[in-house]
């Protein structure tokens, strides 16, 4: 038994902008990969196209931006919000391909540089799996299968990666619907003796129910911080109470008593009684 | 000629309950068609689902997920750089988040107070402050409204410390040291932008501290923000006006 797995399809952001003004129609469920291969002006037209879209996605760099230490600096901050959007694709294991497009295998260098600008921002362990364009069939790499297929026949794809498993097409792609086209070519499976059906679900559940835990301890947490936080009040009352009231003298106590008499806010006979009954109000 | 102000609220949502709450609290102001950004923290149970639910109720919002990093201040500081990559425009923005402050005496009627600044009634009042006024630049509820202690020349609060080095480092000097407590106001819409221009707020980000911090017992960046945020507009010879 094959059991099929929805892989993510390589396109280019440049592709996409085509569509800028409108939303391309892409069936929504297939995955994408999408090529930072855009100039940064370009990215504000991207993200609203994303925003927009219903395609589960994660992003890739272009090997050239990673090489080139002041072009990368420039995207970290749009690479950490096209990350942050809700349709970013949590499934696929905090991954950032990095994709060279003409030649040789890209080394991750500066990918340091991204994992710290994550990590300042509060994402941790972050991969970049480093792969070619040109060189076709597969290539593995952190936990991720990237295949370039070729667009000319049908490809029956196995894997291992059953959460990142990376399609990307040998021919450049005119259009949206050449890119369909390509992808209903390609079917991606993985045998359930790998990795049985019951893993990956597990795999698929594991951060929400750590979320879940995590959460549980996060209003135990909030129960002790609260009798802290209230005791630390109730000394400050305290101690205002002694500070600003305490302290005067008793005649001027006294006489607010009195004033408090002439408000109404006691009777005159309570003074001459020990068993005051206070005035709530 | 259309004289409606354009809104974006920027709305943090943290507890994996809120989304019945941001629909109903978000509903007076329909009508105004204001820009959404929703953040929800990347460790609320549910995120993905409630994401989809926000997305069917306010077609053409964006949400993001991102870690619990300067709580609600951490952000808004995201959803403000999403904000001006997107390139969007606004008048005035609304910072709003689900707040409970489990932890604190006065936490059942805190949300409420703050979120008096979109009740129906009083909305009408917000624009009018700002229109009567061009130095008006936030508008809050007016109990929340506090002054950060400031003694012998000095920040002499519990976040002093922290704000003798962040004050002069943005270049802020605040008129007075009024600022909103809880983060839940209205803001004229330029100078904020102005200002997270020249410092970007996700380089802000990065300084903010980690998880659930509180400031009761010592200091933190994230509190000091807090501050911050509000004599950002203050520095800008403007004023809070409370409601």
């Amino acid at each position: 038994m094959q059991i099929p797995i929805n892989p993510y399809y390589t396109i280019s952001a440049g592709l996409l902008l085509q569509y800028a003004g409108g939303v391309p129609e892409i069936p929504p469920a297939v995955r994408l990969n999408i090529l930072l291969d855009i100039p940064g002006a370009q990215f504000p037209d991207l993200l609203l196209i994303l925003g927009a879209i219903k395609n589960s996605y994660i992003i890739s760099l272009p090997a050239a931006v990673t090489t080139d230490q002041p072009s990368l600096m420039s995207v970290l901050p749009q690479c950490f919000l096209l990350s942050s959007l809700s349709n970013f694709s949590l499934t696929a294991g905090n991954i950032l391909p990095i994709i060279a497009e003409q030649t040789g295998l890209p080394n991750g260098e500066n990918a340091d540089l991204i994992n710290n600008y994550f990590r300042e921002q509060g994402r941790q362990d972050w991969q970049f799996p480093c792969f070619h364009l040109q060189q076709a069939g597969r290539q593995q790499a952190a936990n991720c299968l990237l295949v370039v297929c070729q667009t000319d026949r049908n490809e029956i794809i196995e894997t291992i990666f059953p959460q990142a498993t990376i399609i990307a097409f040998a021919t450049g792609i005119p259009d949206i619907a050449t890119f369909i086209k390509y992808t209903s070519q390609v079917k991606t499976y993985m045998l359930p003796d790998f990795f049985s059906t019951a893993f990956i679900e597990k795999k698929l559940h594991e951060k929400e129910l750590e979320n879940w835990q995590q959460r549980a301890l996060l209003y135990r947490n909030f129960l002790s911080l609260s009798k802290s936080v209230q005791q630390k009040e109730y000394y400050e009352v305290l101690d205002w109470y002694y500070k600003e009231y305490e302290t005067l003298p008793l005649w001027y106590k006294r006489l607010g008593h009195i004033i408090k008499v002439i408000m109404g806010k006691r009777s005159f006979r309570s003074l001459f009684n020990d068993k005051i009954k206070k005035n709530t109000d | 000629m259309n004289n409606e102000p354009a809104i974006a609220v920027l709305y943090h949502i943290f507890y994996e309950d809120s989304y019945d709450l941001v629909c109903s609290e978000l509903q007076p102001l329909q009508s105004y068609h204001p820009v959404l950004l929703f953040n929800i923290c990347a460790e609320t149970p549910g995120k993905k689902e409630m994401s989809e639910e926000i997305k069917k109720a306010f077609p053409g919002c964006f949400v993001i997920f991102t870690s619990n990093k300067g709580k609600d201040i951490g952000a808004k500081l995201a959803m403000l750089q999403l904000f001006m990559q997107l390139q969007l425009q606004a008048d005035y923005f609304l910072l709003l988040h689900d707040k409970k402050s489990l932890q604190a005496l006065k936490s059942a009627t805190w949300k409420t107070d703050l979120l008096k600044i979109i009740f129906p009634d009083n909305i009408a009042t917000v624009f009018q402050r700002f229109e009567e006024n061009d130095h008006c630049g936030i508008v809050a509820t007016k109990e929340y409204i506090i002054t950060e202690p400031f003694e012998e020349n000095k920040f002499s609060g519990i976040n002093g410390q922290l704000l003798s080095g962040l004050v002069p480092a943005y270049g802020l000097k605040p008129a007075s040291l009024e600022f909103v407590a809880g983060t839940m106001f209205w803001v004229r819409a330029t100078p904020l932008l102005q200002f997270f221009g020249r410092f970007h707020p996700l380089e802000i980000r990065k300084q903010l501290e980690n998880g659930n911090v509180i400031d009761n017992f010592s200091g933190t960046v994230t509190h000091s923000w807090e501050r911050l945020l509000s004599w950002i507009i203050t520095s800008d010879k403007m004023f809070i006006a409370g409601i």
